[in-house]
């Protein structure tokens, strides 16, 4: 109470006007701002975004070197992708940039960068690389991104790669595919007696390696979602039949004994079970098996073909083609077989759906009046759109992001073949996808881990 | 006496509450600024600035340069995993699609000029040839480590309550001792005219208030909204996000250059919310100044409130 007298008593005049000016002040804050003008933006560009990518710095020719290379590999996915626009490095008003500084932005907007890349490489004692690299914003002057990766220099493309992501990720909004492979089926020879090997390399078409020694005829290659392992359908003893594939291992085995053939496999999303195609007389049924007790189930069983099984992203639905009603058609289960329902009612036959990573979208070949088109839907079967026609395009597989659609498309005559194309989903970005061989049935990995 | 502790804790409580605010509230009458009002001042600032960054064709108002760089968070992940290891032959004919030129983005490729000449087989055989030398990876999966997971810096482009915007165009001179100096002056701005009139009625004012000066035209607005859409690049993550929508509030000078970053004061939750988050920005500061907005109105678009909904862009993905 002594104490509170004391301090009463000194209050001063001054003191109390304080005192009123932070009741005030307090009033000020309460009470509402003044008006805002509101405005809603609906409309926008889909344009590329236009990024900066200087080569990645290095204190000795060999880093600088990696730099460069690694540089080279970034740009090349990015523009790939369609989304993304590099910017030619003779544009750039500085030529050398310093990884520890801060970017001059100014010089960056000059040329119109949304976005700048700076990166350094080391080559470390013990012979691994290190790459560090900065994503910047040039407008709003803030690091993005600042990462560091480390790896054996025989593996030094994955860096790369990995920074692909990273950039696609932060810019996009949605995870990147270039860290991923491609398995296909390597052909070679006369038209009537190719020589067919599964074959592997990256998305990019580096690294290619042979998987089969070509002796027997394989097809229809798929990726488990731990990309260790491949499921195919191969001649090997004479009869069509599933069979797995290690990759890191090497090991081949054949999928059950079947007495007819089993073709068309695909694993399901949690890599547990294989769905594929058991044949009967004149006729198909789809069927499961649970890769650990090796139990058969049957999911359809119709007097049809029924083939191209592939699971959606969650493992609850599957979508398969039939000619149940005549010419091969589009439907869709629950993952017990149950509920068969068509989706697919435009012109022509419509057959191998893939159901994308995202499980927005049903990847298609359709054939008709002659041409083979590669197309989406929605997994009800509305939204149909074609991305590329043509005189035979067929086995669409989506990219781990369900962005990227990859396909072959054969060509005619003698000297013919089939090659590999990629195009995304608005159709606009369609582009050869190298090989050292003619190239079909291509199935794309998830990202590597 | 027997002692009420309650009530001496409440009042020691009160006590120290006002003491703090003695303390720390400063006082209007020791810091009496004479105004011109800081708002102006401050203009006139970012104006220069401006027309410094328009020489050197930098529309952008440079925050404050930090004192260090940032730092590359160290995330060091090995991925040691090697790739499998190509024979050399191989991997050198791989190697040659590098030199060739890459094809244009936008160009459709017609389907004849997009065939490439048919493949040299023998690299095939070669492929065959090497697969039985090549020893199987004994590596098991668990040592491939991907960058996937890795934390990534938070951009620093946060959203912001409402509650900070300041009404001042500069968040960083948010003081009390300006806040309570308007509060003096709009308290003697609207005496002023009961001051001016000995009858006491109100003076009419030199703005003709005809409906068009209490709101912004549909021209203007129309041409702000196109203007902004034109350099808004949409994010390939969000064209096809119903419900994503990025909320930016910012103000403007006279002339239509933003007086500050412009702050997000929110975004839906969805995966693509960062970078469509950092494409309205860039669009507001790429696209200034906003020199067609009408000047005389200027203290009703000063301060904008700006949603940006990619959902009409449904399908282009």
């Amino acid at each position: 109470m002594k104490l509170l007298t004391v301090m009463t008593s000194s209050l001063s005049l001054a003191v109390l006007q304080r005192a009123t000016a932070a009741v005030l002040i307090l009033i000020g804050l309460a009470l509402p701002a003044h008006a805002v003008l509101e405005v809603d933006i609906n409309q926008g560009q889909v344009d590329p975004i236009a990024i900066a990518l200087p080569n990645f710095g290095g204190a000795d020719p060999q880093s600088q070197q990696y730099g460069v290379d690694i540089t080279t590999i970034i740009g090349n996915n990015l523009e790939r992708s369609g989304l993304f626009r590099p910017l030619p490095q003779n544009s750039y008003l500085q030529q050398q940039v310093d990884f520890n500084a801060q970017p001059q932005f100014v010089d960056w907007q000059t040329i119109q960068a949304r976005a700048l890349v700076t990166g350094q490489t080391v080559v470390l004692g013990d012979g691994r690389i290190r790459a560090d690299f900065r994503l910047w914003d040039v407008y709003s002057q803030n690091q993005i991104l600042g990462l560091q990766f480390v790896t054996t220099q025989k593996n030094w493309r994955r860096i790369g790669h990995l920074i692909s992501d990273a950039i696609y990720k932060a810019m996009t909004g949605e995870e990147g595919y270039f860290d991923s492979r491609i398995v296909y089926i390597a052909e070679s020879g006369p038209k009537d007696k190719r020589k067919k090997v599964l074959t592997i390399m990256d998305q990019d078409g580096f690294n290619v390696r042979a998987l089969t020694s070509g002796n027997d005829l394989v097809l229809t290659p798929r990726f488990s979602p731990t990309s260790q392992e491949i499921t195919y359908m191969s001649f090997a003893g004479g009869r069509p039949r599933v069979y797995l594939y290690n990759i890191d291992t090497r090991q081949r085995e054949v999928v059950g004994e079947f007495p007819n053939m089993s073709f068309s496999p695909r694993f399901s999303p949690d890599g547990q079970r294989v769905i594929m195609s058991l044949q009967e007389g004149g006729n198909s049924n789809i069927y499961e098996m649970d890769l650990r007790s090796r139990r058969l189930r049957q999911l359809t069983n119709t007097a049809a073909i029924d083939t191209a099984p592939s699971y959606s992203q969650d493992g609850r639905r599957i979508v398969f083609e039939s000619d149940r009603d005549g010419g091969q058609q589009i439907y869709v289960m629950n993952a017990d077989g149950s509920g068969q329902q068509r989706i697919s009612f435009g012109k022509g036959r419509y057959s191998t759906p893939v159901w994308s990573p995202r499980g927005d979208n049903i990847a298609f070949t359709r054939f008709g009046g002659g041409r083979f088109s590669i197309g989406v839907m929605r997994p009800d079967g509305s939204g149909e759109r074609i991305l590329t026609e043509g005189f035979h395009n067929e086995g669409p597989t989506w990219s781990p992001n369900g962005r990227v659609i990859m396909f072959f498309r054969e060509s005619r005559g003698e000297n013919g073949g089939a090659k590999l194309y990629s195009v995304d989903l608005t159709g606009y970005n369609e582009r050869p996808v190298q090989t050292p061989t003619f190239a079909s049935d291509p199935a794309w990995s998830p990202l590597l881990r | 006496m027997r002692i009420n502790w309650s009530l001496l804790t409440s009042f020691a409580v009160h006590a120290a509450i006002l003491l703090m605010a003695i303390v720390v509230l400063p006082s209007p009458q020791e810091h009496k600024i004479p105004e011109p009002p800081p708002i102006a001042v401050n203009i006139e600032d970012f104006q220069d600035v401006a027309k410094r960054a328009n020489q050197t064709t930098d529309k952008v108002k440079k925050p404050p340069e930090p004192t260090e760089t940032p730092k590359v968070q160290k995330v060091e992940k090995k991925i040691d995993r090697p790739s499998p290891k190509p024979a050399k032959e191989v991997k050198q004919a791989a190697r040659e699609p590098q030199a060739q030129p890459e094809p244009k983005p936008e160009a459709k490729p017609e389907p004849k000029q997009a065939e490439p000449a048919p493949p040299d087989p023998t690299p095939l055989e070669e492929l065959i040839k090497k697969t039985e030398e090549v020893a199987p990876d004994p590596k098991p999966v668990e040592e491939a480590k991907q960058a996937e997971s890795k934390p990534v810096p938070k951009p620093r482009i946060k959203p912001k309550p409402p509650k900070k915007i300041a009404r001042k165009t500069k968040q960083d001179e948010f003081k009390l001792d300006d806040i309570a100096a308007l509060l003096n002056k709009t308290d003697e701005e609207k005496a002023a005219p009961s001051d001016q009139s000995d009858t006491g009625t109100p003076l009419q004012g030199l703005q003709n208030l005809t409906g068009n000066e209490q709101q912004v035209t549909a021209t203007a607005l129309d041409w702000l909204r196109q203007r902004v859409g034109q350099c808004w690049s949409i994010p390939a993550g969000a064209r096809d996000a119903a419900g994503l929508v990025v909320t930016l509030r910012f103000q403007l000078d006279i002339n239509g250059n933003l007086t500050a970053q412009p702050l997000v004061e929110r975004v839906t939750n969805h995966p693509a919310a960062q970078a469509a988050a950092r494409s309205a920005l860039a669009a507001l500061v790429q696209c200034q100044p906003y020199d067609r907005m009408p000047k005389e109105t200027h203290r009703l678009w000063a301060d904008i409130r700006m949603k940006f909904d990619p959902s009409v862009m449904v399908g282009l993905n």
